[in-house]
């Protein structure tokens, strides 16, 4: 091993090399302070490795970058820490970048000799922050698609070449595919070169010029003891930091993870795009520059702060380093410091919180992701968009609310929206949630439970479009989906296609295209008809009679009424052997629907006389057919059946009122079965003594009752004493 | 070795004894290590991470029993949703059944010399490839050409006259 190190080294000089470099050797003084140099290289060492991996399954386009970044952080293993360690490790970059700033400022480390090295400094900073701005794009999500337009726009505020730089950065007018590979480009591509070759100057220009041996003035430096060297003195202190730091990134890494927020929405109009933190006050600072003045906050004051920071090395002359001996420039520093951290600040407060929800309303959320609403909802854009988006209607009413998620046909009879069947509590957590939803609100992030959907779902027609596609190829369609999904909508809006006559129709589309019924339905459903109603061969001779009568009107779903006749006509059915006329109407008044098969409305009418069974309103009509046409009446009314007088016993009819009794032998003369149906044959004997009307040879036997009548003075209860002298003689009469 | 120490002290003084900052060498090594594992470890999970993903055999419903016919070999196409990754694709495949002594036998169309899709002509009653002029019979044995083995047999379950036959590992 050692004689192959040897060869090598001799080779190439890389070991030694190797050595040299590392053996520096460091001034006195120098120690844990200086380990921000070297925690700043740790983390540029975390991002490119966790960088690298992350690429491996990242795919820069819009239809998969979303995806993939959800495949690495919750399917791939490990995958959701690594991209946390990326996440997190690029803010504390920053962080630690900002620290070795900051301490190279206030030590004087920049002076001379060593201005070049803060200059090349500077210069990382700026590619530091380009890093940040491209990788935010990446995973393709809110924040990343707000942020980059909002940054891009920034560009675009500079006057005159604004919109170039703009359409430039963007490679187009709006933010989109190109837009993600390029920027992909310059994050994976083209800033690591640049900022490698930047590293590896500055450190070289640290090696050559050594670092700075604090507490001494420029020009001072001679004779500083370097009683230790960098390996492994000062590489044993930064690593024992460098494993911290990691600690700390791992478990932000391990505990909040990176966020990945709902899918890139340009719709959307209630997302509040807030930069990174690092970003914030600039952010800020934008807020107090009128429009036309954006272009000073957003691009020319930091970029002539940024100029000076890099030259300010070639403009500070004191040669003094001890910050106290810099008060001016000390106190300039803090200044700048305090104005970003309290601008930053600002903007964290000011920014608009979510709203709270309450325990009752979180259930409720969970009970709206559990019934899968936001499938067909959105809310604020996110979501689905059969339905329409809850943050941007209502207000509702709690009650018309219940009534409607119990009941959604209720206000519309052809809404598709299933029914809610949820317990009582859940109903009224979810009403809860809903109500809580305001034009701000947004729906949480939720991890893809199935299959992605394929982009044509995304389309704002789709819900038009997709019975179109379902006709040019239905079993595209079953590649997905069961045939139960059609039916959790269709089954209270069934397609266009099977209203009106449908059933009589349905066969021949059955026939032919059998895979367009089963899109929606399962072979079970045309059981439920077709088992009990299939025509098989023995259907016609032992079959069709039961289920003809067991379901009736069912054959008129697909023959015509006359079918029946064309057969039946001169073959009545089974059930009408000899003796059926009398037992007919039992069957006809159970099943009226049985005989309306063969006969129509006219049979009944031809005997009866009129509609059977009575239409609906008979019995306030009846009264006058029973006057008018009595003996229809008692052909079927018997004393066995229902008669009159099974109301009328205790109920005169409206005209036996005033008068009648004076005026009713008229009635009784013209009519006499009318008084028998309810007085019985005899009732007239009881008042007049004698069969009434008198029977047609009255006149003839009436002598021989003359003596009874006589005695009884039955005749004269109606007739005047007068009216027997007409005929007799007062002798015959005295006789 | 020699050189570094004279480095060192050419520099400064030397105030560190040897063992002392080999006890510092072998600290900022092991500290440096330990890091490297810490960081190191997930990411080769992570490059590994695709084959650690379970899989499972997929029975495939091809076609009705009753479909196959006796005196030549039926052809069956199939095809399921497989997830690979972060995207999902259907892929599509042949199989050809045939009659054979202990029931229906799934033949893959793949030819075993180069992967071509092999196909059934009735004309010479036997299974040619279209690339390198394999000749194979009814059951799938080499007749002619350069094919090496006979065409995989997938294995077969028949439910509720249904043929299903396994793909295995999806």
């Amino acid at each position: 091993m050692r004689a192959i190190l040897k060869w090598i080294d001799e080779q190439t000089d890389l070991i030694s090399g190797i050595h040299r470099f590392m053996d520096e050797p460091l001034p006195e003084k120098v120690g844990w302070p200086h380990i921000f140099g070297s925690l700043v290289s740790f983390f540029f060492i975390l991002q490119v490795t966790t960088g690298i991996l992350l690429m491996v399954y990242y795919s820069p386009s819009p239809d998969h970058a979303y995806e993939t970044v959800q495949y690495i952080n919750y399917k791939l293993p490990f995958g959701g820490l690594v991209r946390g360690l990326h996440h997190w490790g690029a803010s504390a970059m920053i962080l630690a970048l900002g620290v070795h700033l900051l301490q190279v400022f206030f030590w004087g480390a920049y002076k001379r000799p060593r201005q070049i090295i803060w200059v090349i400094g500077i210069g990382l900073m700026l590619v530091s922050f380009m890093f940040s701005f491209t990788g935010y794009l990446l995973p393709w999500d809110q924040k990343a698609y707000w942020a980059t337009v909002v940054g891009t726009n920034i560009a675009g505020s500079v006057p005159f070449i604004g919109g170039f730089i703009r359409e430039a950065m963007r490679g187009g007018a709006t933010v989109g595919a190109v837009t993600l590979t390029r920027f992909f480009a310059l994050h994976v591509c083209i800033l690591p070169p640049i900022i490698s070759v930047l590293i590896i100057f500055h450190i070289l220009q640290v090696r050559k010029k050594g670092i700075t041996p604090p507490g001494r003035a420029v020009g001072d430096e001679e004779g500083v003891p370097h009683p230790q060297a960098f390996w492994p003195d000062q590489v044993l202190k930064d690593a024992i930091v460098a494993l911290f730091a990691l600690f700390i990134v791992g478990f932000l890494a391990l505990k909040f993870g990176a966020p990945i927020e709902p899918l890139a929405n340009p719709a959307d109009t209630a997302y509040v795009p807030r930069p990174e933190w690092y970003f914030l006050w600039m952010f800020e600072m934008l807020k107090y520059f009128p429009g036309n003045l954006e272009f000073v906050g957003a691009v020319l004051l930091p970029g002539v702060a940024v100029l000076l920071l890099a030259l300010y090395p070639y403009l500070d002359k004191n040669p003094e380093r001890a910050p106290r001996k810099r008060k001016l420039a000390a106190t300039f520093c803090i200044a700048v410091l305090v104005g970003i951290s309290a601008l930053g600040i600002h903007a964290l407060v000011t920014t608009p919180k979510e709203k709270e929800l309450t325990a009752v309303e979180k259930e409720g959320q969970k009970v709206f992701f559990d019934l899968r609403c936001n499938a067909c909802h959105g809310i604020n854009g996110g979501g689905g968009n059969a339905g329409p988006d809850l943050a941007q209607s209502g207000p509702w009413e709690r009650d018309a609310l219940k009534e409607l998620l119990r009941d959604p046909t209720k206000y519309r009879p052809r809404s598709i929206m299933p029914p809610t069947t949820v317990s009582e509590d859940k109903l009224d957590a979810l009403i809860a949630y809903m109500l809580s939803l305001t034009p701000t609100s947004r729906l949480p992030f939720q991890p893809q439970a199935g299959p992605r959907k394929p982009p044509t779902h995304f389309s704002e027609t789709w819900y038009i479009d997709h019975k179109f596609e379902v006709r040019k190829d239905p079993s595209q369609c079953g590649k997905c989906h069961q045939p139960a999904f059609c039916q959790t909508c269709h089954q209270n809006r069934r397609p266009d296609s099977h209203l009106n006559q449908w059933l009589k129709f349905h066969f021949g589309t059955a026939r032919e295209k059998p895979e367009y019924c089963r899109v929606c339905h399962t072979q079970a459903f045309c059981d439920s008809c077709h088992e009990t109603l299939l025509h098989t061969p023995d259907w016609l001779p032992s079959k069709h009679g039961k289920s003809a009568l067991a379901q009736p009107g069912v054959c008129d779903n697909c023959h015509q009424p006359k079918l029946c006749i064309m057969c039946h006509a001169g073959t009545p059915p089974s059930t009408h052997e000899k003796g059926w006329i009398p037992k007919h109407g039992a069957v006809a008044l159970k099943s009226v629907a049985a005989c309306r098969t063969c006969h129509t409305e006219q049979s009944c009418r031809s005997c009866h006389g009129l509609t059977i069974p009575h239409a609906a309103g008979w019995i306030a009509e009846h009264g006058r057919v029973a006057i008018s046409t009595p003996d229809l009446c008692t052909k079927c009314h018997t004393s066995q059946r229902r008669s009159c007088r099974s109301c009328h016993a205790n109920l005169k009819p409206a005209f036996h009122g005033g008068r009648f009794r004076r005026a009713h032998s008229e009635m009784g003369r013209d009519r006499p079965t009318l008084c028998a149906q309810c007085h019985g044959q005899n009732s007239c004997l009881k008042c007049h003594g004698t069969q009434m009307p008198h029977p047609k040879d009255w006149m003839l036997t009436h002598k021989s009752h003359g003596a009874t009548f006589k005695r009884d003075g039955v005749c004269f209860r109606c007739h005047a004493k007068s009216k027997c002298s007409m005929c007799h003689t007062p002798e015959q009469l005295r006789g | 070795m020699s050189e570094r120490t004279d480095r060192t002290t050419e520099s400064g003084p030397r105030v560190q004894d040897e063992s002392k900052r080999r006890f510092l060498s072998y600290a900022a090594g092991a500290l440096s290590s330990i890091i490297a594992a810490l960081i190191g470890i997930p990411l080769v999970a992570m490059f590994f991470g695709p084959l650690m993903t379970r899989r499972k055999d997929l029975w495939i419903d091809v076609g009705g029993a009753s479909d196959v016919r006796s005196d030549r070999p039926t052809k069956f196409t199939y095809s399921y949703v497989k997830i690979d990754g972060w995207f999902e694709k259907t892929v599509y495949g042949t199989a050809y059944v045939v009659t054979g002594a202990n029931g229906l036998i799934a033949l893959s169309n793949i030819c075993t010399h180069l992967g071509c899709g092999v196909r059934w002509d009735s004309g010479r009653g036997a299974f040619l490839c279209p690339c390198h002029n394999g000749v194979f019979d009814k059951n799938g044995n080499v007749v002619s050409g350069p094919p090496p083995k006979p065409l995989g047999r997938l294995e077969t379950r028949i439910t509720k006259g249904r043929i299903l036959i396994l793909i295995p590992e999806v």
